[in-house]
């Protein structure tokens, strides 16, 4: 059946008043903002030379890069459990769990375990010796971000497992009965076939989670410390300010954060093509 | 046995923090070293379901969201309908612009939004909170049902239009039924992502449409332990309900169990 032009373009109309317009007129939007005349330039310009920025832009990379490493380690070796456990043993299910969990409440629900007076501080407390709260490593509100980590990788693990889970599942319909012919046991299998052709999927579940956590904005502004902010709390309190002067850098912030994530978007599609060579679909 | 304790192992991170959210709505006031407090104390949920505003913003949540995946498959199925009859690639442009609320922060994306509606002047309503839900939600059913439409293919529609089906009998009777799965995910997903959407609401609601997350951050920044325990799970039992209400309907007639769970 061929298509007539005028039914296509009927079929995508609504997707691209609704959908493709306003998302790119919000994009630009910043970008003019920003970038409007003189004197928003300095802004964007006193924003990269100012030293406060490139605190926060260290840290979010810093905390995004820690959080993604983690989870997407974990969820490879969780998926690679689920393998081998039978999908009624409940594990599958449970790993939905976190799925109805906002954000937010995975920030309090840390909060509540690893503060210094948190559950887990009365435990030790409990059945051993802990004189005061404060002997408890501060692992909330603190320089390291471990909160803020915590968080991420709760949410998150479970999440990237389900993902790798579904692709490994595909791959071992695939080549298991083949690999019994060359692999001698099944952790050669996962380390000769399994882990290799993971690759494409783990490169586009490592940028997605990367640029979720680098621009996350409500967890940070919970569990993190008042110095170094974030950069996505950074912008958003610039933004808020009731002080006008302070819009322009918000503007600024914001486009740079925008400007990083388009490299993100690119190394994202690359992840994607290559997992479509693969015959996975996108 | 290595996998039974793993799996053991996981279960407990998982289900620990729960435990502890659920631990704390039940228990106010206790000094520090102490880890029991030996009797139940209910008033911060009575605080917490006592409170009108707290149930009609919980439903104010629900008809945003539910408005939100209406529109969403409004604009994906077409779609869908186009590469699956006509076979229709989708461009390449649109691809990046789908990729763009998946990668772009929220909180760029959400101030972008909430210039661009300042500038249209609609500031405020239920739509245009519904419109940005929207615009953040999309793409994961789009990929959802993308790529179901791809793995489908169209023999099946051929066969059934060499059967001498006309093109209105091959989309109710062929490609619909076959995607009843996928649009039921893509339905609880966008469900879900619209339920918890904090900031995008708050920018563009400018406070005035107080949604279930706008009603409770606030309690969770800094109300008692307690309270902000309630609050967390207050939410959390409000989305599963009406996930698994939505799961019930559409469903009934379904036997083989398709749940978000397996995403």
């Amino acid at each position: 059946m061929l298509p007539s032009r005028r039914i296509n373009a009927l079929l995508f109309a609504p997707f691209a008043l609704l959908f493709v317009v306003p998302t790119l007129s919000a994009l630009i939007l910043i970008l003019i903002e920003a970038t409007a005349n003189q004197l928003s330039m300095t802004y964007v310009l006193r924003e990269i030379c100012n030293d406060n920025f490139w605190v926060s832009f260290r840290f979010s990379l810093y905390i995004a890069f820690v959080a993604t490493l983690l989870c997407s380690v974990f969820g490879f070796l969780i998926a690679l459990l689920l393998l081998k456990i039978p999908e009624t043993s409940g594990l599958h299910r449970l790993l939905g769990w976190p799925i109805l969990f906002p954000h937010f409440a995975v920030a309090f629900m840390v909060f509540l375990l690893f503060s210094q007076s948190g559950l887990i501080s009365r435990f030790i407390a409990y059945f051993w010796q802990l004189p005061d709260p404060s002997d408890f490593p501060a692992m909330v509100f603190d320089q390291t971000g471990l909160g803020i980590i915590l968080t991420y990788v709760w949410k998150e693990v479970p999440f990237a497992a389900l993902m790798f889970y579904s692709h490994l599942l595909v791959l071992k319909k695939k080549y298991f009965n083949l690999s019994q012919l060359f692999c001698r046991s099944e952790a050669q299998f996962a380390y000769r076939v399994l882990i290799p052709l993971s690759k494409p999927m783990a490169a586009s579940v490592f940028t997605l989670l990367f640029a979720y956590n680098f621009g996350a904005f409500e967890v940070p502004l919970l569990l993190g410390p008042t110095s170094p902010r974030t950069l996505s709390v950074l912008g958003f309190i610039q933004y808020q300010s009731a002080d006008l002067t302070a819009r322009p850098s918000a503007m600024a912030i914001n486009l740079i954060i925008t400007g990083f994530s388009c490299l993100i978007l690119i190394a994202y599609m690359r992840a994607l093509d290559a997992l479509k060579a693969m015959g996975d679909t996108p | 046995m290595i996998k039974k304790s793993l799996t053991l192992i996981i279960s407990i991170c998982i289900l620990l923090p729960v435990f502890g959210l659920v631990y704390w709505s039940f228990t106010s006031r206790l000094p520090w070293p102490n880890l029991i407090s030996g009797h139940l104390d209910i008033s911060a949920w009575n605080a917490l379901l006592l409170q009108p505003s707290h149930w009609k913003s919980l439903l104010t949540s629900v008809l945003v969201s539910s408005l939100t995946v209406i529109l969403v498959h409004f604009l994906v199925l077409p779609i869908c309908i186009a590469v699956l009859i006509y076979k229709i690639k989708v461009p390449n442009l649109y691809w990046i612009v789908i990729l763009m609320p998946l990668i772009i922060p929220s909180i760029s994306l959400s101030i972008g939004l909430h210039l661009l509606f300042l500038k249209l002047g609609w500031q405020g309503g239920l739509l245009p909170i519904v419109l940005a839900h929207t615009i953040t939600s999309l793409p994961y059913a789009f990929r959802i049902l993308h790529s179901t439409c791809l793995l489908l293919g169209t023999a099946m529609g051929e066969q059934s239009s060499v059967l001498g089906a006309s093109l209105i009998q091959t989309l109710f009777f062929v490609y619909l039924p076959n995607l009843k799965k996928p649009i039921i995910l893509s339905t609880l997903l966008v469900f879900i992502v619209s339920f918890s959407q904090y900031l995008l609401t708050f920018l563009i609601g400018g406070g005035l449409i107080k949604t279930l997350p706008l009603a409770l951050f606030p309690i969770i920044q800094s109300g008692s332990r307690s309270e902000a325990a309630a609050a967390s799970l207050f939410f959390v039992l409000g989305a599963a309900f009406f996930m698994w209400l939505i799961e019930k309907t559409i469903h009934r007639q379904y036997k083989d169990g398709v749940t978000l769970w397996y995403l």
